[in-house]
């Protein structure tokens, strides 16, 4: 298969499997950062920072992985 | 030619975004999401996903700013890259697209989504539609 198409496919599964847990993943990592790939929650983080070092040091190759923040609180951001 | 949009929570509400692959000079970013936002002037690959490019981009000189959300927005001129899209059905389509990267200095505001701006929608005849289902989609004009 087309390795584009098979990662834009892989980037909706995840941002699909962040949309069908979103409360559990809510209350679970609230304010910290997380990456989904392969449909489950692989790195957890403080920070973007620590997040990417994660990545290089994981060698973790993120072609379809969903980096998230989730807030501590909820706020609707006008942009 | 029709290309799906997701509907997601975003900055604390259901927002639609558009998942690419966008490739910058020689570098490729595979599998990633913008939000739509027809607000934006510019098209920005944002802090969380331009790391991916391995850039030293707050050392790059600083094309120009803008204001997003009340915090300002350093943007730094990527220049032409090449956005490809997966339309209704499962076929790649690419587009020429002048992008910038774009980064917040106060670090607690990094999350802000990536955004496909009026730029693009303008330069690609894009209308964003809603079909009797509600389903959300970009498409070309006839």
């Amino acid at each position: 298969m087309n390795k584009e198409l098979e990662i834009l496919r892989e980037i909706e599964k995840n941002i699909k499997f962040f949309n069908e847990r979103y409360n559990e993943i809510k209350k679970k990592y609230k304010g910290k950062w997380i990456v989904i790939k392969n449909r489950e929650i692989k790195l957890v983080g403080n920070d973007l920072d620590e997040i990417y070092e994660m990545i290089e040091k994981k060698k973790i190759n993120i072609d379809g992985a969903l980096i998230e923040y989730i807030p501590e609180k909820e706020e609707v951001w006008i942009l | 030619m029709k290309i799906p949009l997701i509907k997601r929570k975003i900055l604390g509400y259901e927002r639609y975004v558009v998942t690419l692959n966008i490739t910058v000079k020689d570098l490729k970013i595979f599998g990633i999401e913008a939000l739509i936002d027809t607000g934006s002037p510019h098209t920005i690959l944002m802090e969380k996903d331009l790391r991916r490019l391995r850039l030293p981009y707050t050392s790059l000189p600083e094309a120009k700013q803008m204001k997003l959300g009340g915090y300002t927005v350093k943007l730094i001129d990527i220049g032409e890259c090449i956005l490809t899209f997966k339309d209704v059905n499962e076929n790649l389509i690419s587009f020429k697209q002048k992008v910038f990267g774009g980064y917040i200095t106060k670090r607690d505001v990094q999350h802000f989504p990536n955004i496909l701006g009026l730029d693009f929608l303008d330069a690609q005849k894009l209308n964003f539609i809603i079909d009797e289902n509600g389903n959300r989609f970009l498409e070309r004009e006839k």
